[in-house]
């Protein structure tokens, strides 16, 4: 791993060179945080630090959150089926905090022109996809016990179902487009435009008359399931927050390391073609 | 629909949950080691690439 993470007076001498593919401006670095971590050295030496006090706390947190989830008492109505909820809810809020986190990046890459936001925003999209998808999967194996169905065309479910192939339009976008500034903007635009989705989720309940359930925990009357069930529910969505943070700096430092692997491609092939213009030159004279 | 009825969906609800989260975690990291290997060999060729 120390092989391709750079020591801190490498560091230094990167942040005074600009990059061709993640431009870095070093008198902008001494401004913050969030700016320091914008130069991909400073970040990947970060992510080394923090990612193993993250993956722990994570596992940590699931081993806490499902043995409350086995451990709480059974729904007086649902029965056991109730235990499906410390998945599918989790896997419901990450899918749209992921897009939030998406939004944000969008933000940073259009207004701030932050180095690392299209970066971020990228990484974040196959998450969220796969998030999103567990929340319909789950929720559908809990549908058909309760409900008699494996699926309903109901406000929450379609709108849901619209953020899952917003992920996967944001990737197959990210896959179209070659060069990373034209398919960041690009993607950026996208997911701006997509946002628009996130209150729909949220309120389509209220909206519409759905087979779905209200909010039960985040309404403005205080959560309504009770304190045996909700405590395991709050771990549970703790653990998978910190299971999406552990993984999206993993792949922003995977993203990071695709764009260098990019730029050394390039720094061959014009070598390359200095040799082969040297030798073509050296042929010429004789 | 019994109670041993609704704990299979139960079951396959955390299998597949199981088997979803394991997947994002392996992708990730089947993506590092590919690509710290591959940055390996390039920068054996051509340096770190700081100066491009």
């Amino acid at each position: 791993m120390t092989g391709i993470l750079l020591s801190p007076p490498e560091a230094a001498a990167v942040r005074s060179v600009k990059c061709r593919y993640c431009p870095v401006h070093p008198r902008a670095l001494k401004r913050g945080l969030m700016l320091n971590l914008a130069n991909p050295a400073n970040f990947l030496a970060a992510a080394q630090r923090v990612l193993p006090w993250l993956a722990g706390a994570t596992a940590l947190l699931f081993a806490i959150g499902l043995t409350l989830a086995f451990d709480a008492p059974p729904d007086y109505q649902q029965g056991e089926t109730v235990r499906i909820m410390y998945l599918h809810v989790p896997a419901a809020w990450m899918a749209t905090f992921i897009y939030g986190v998406m939004t944000l990046a969008a933000l940073g890459t259009l207004v701030w022109r932050h180095p690392l936001a299209d970066a971020a925003q990228k990484a974040a999209a196959p998450l969220g996809a796969a998030f999103t998808f567990l929340c319909l999967t789950t929720g559908s194996l809990w549908g058909k016990p309760m409900w008699g169905t494996f699926w309903v065309w109901d406000a929450r479910l379609t709108s849901v179902l619209v953020l899952f192939i917003i992920y996967l339009g944001l990737i197959a976008l990210w896959r179209t487009i070659d060069d990373f500034g034209r398919a960041a903007r690009a993607a950026a635009i996208l997911t701006l435009v997509g946002c628009v989705n996130l209150p729909i989720i949220k309120f389509s309940v209220d909206w519409w008359n759905t087979l779905h359930q209200p909010a039960s925990v985040f309404r403005l009357g205080g959560p309504t399931i009770a304190p045996q069930l909700l405590w395991p529910l709050l771990v549970m969505a703790l653990a998978f927050t910190l299971l999406f943070l552990t993984l999206h700096i993993m792949a922003i430092r995977n993203e990071i390391l695709r764009r260098r692997i990019a730029r050394l491609t390039m720094l061959g092939a014009e070598r390359l073609d200095m040799l082969g213009q040297g030798l073509a030159a050296g042929a010429m004279s004789r | 629909m019994s109670d041993a009825d609704r704990m299979n969906f139960v079951i396959a609800a955390y299998a597949i949950a199981a088997l979803g989260l394991a997947g994002m975690i392996g992708f990730v990291l089947r993506d590092y080691f590919r690509l710290s290997a591959r940055l390996r060999v390039l920068q054996g060729k051509f340096g770190r690439g700081d100066e491009a």
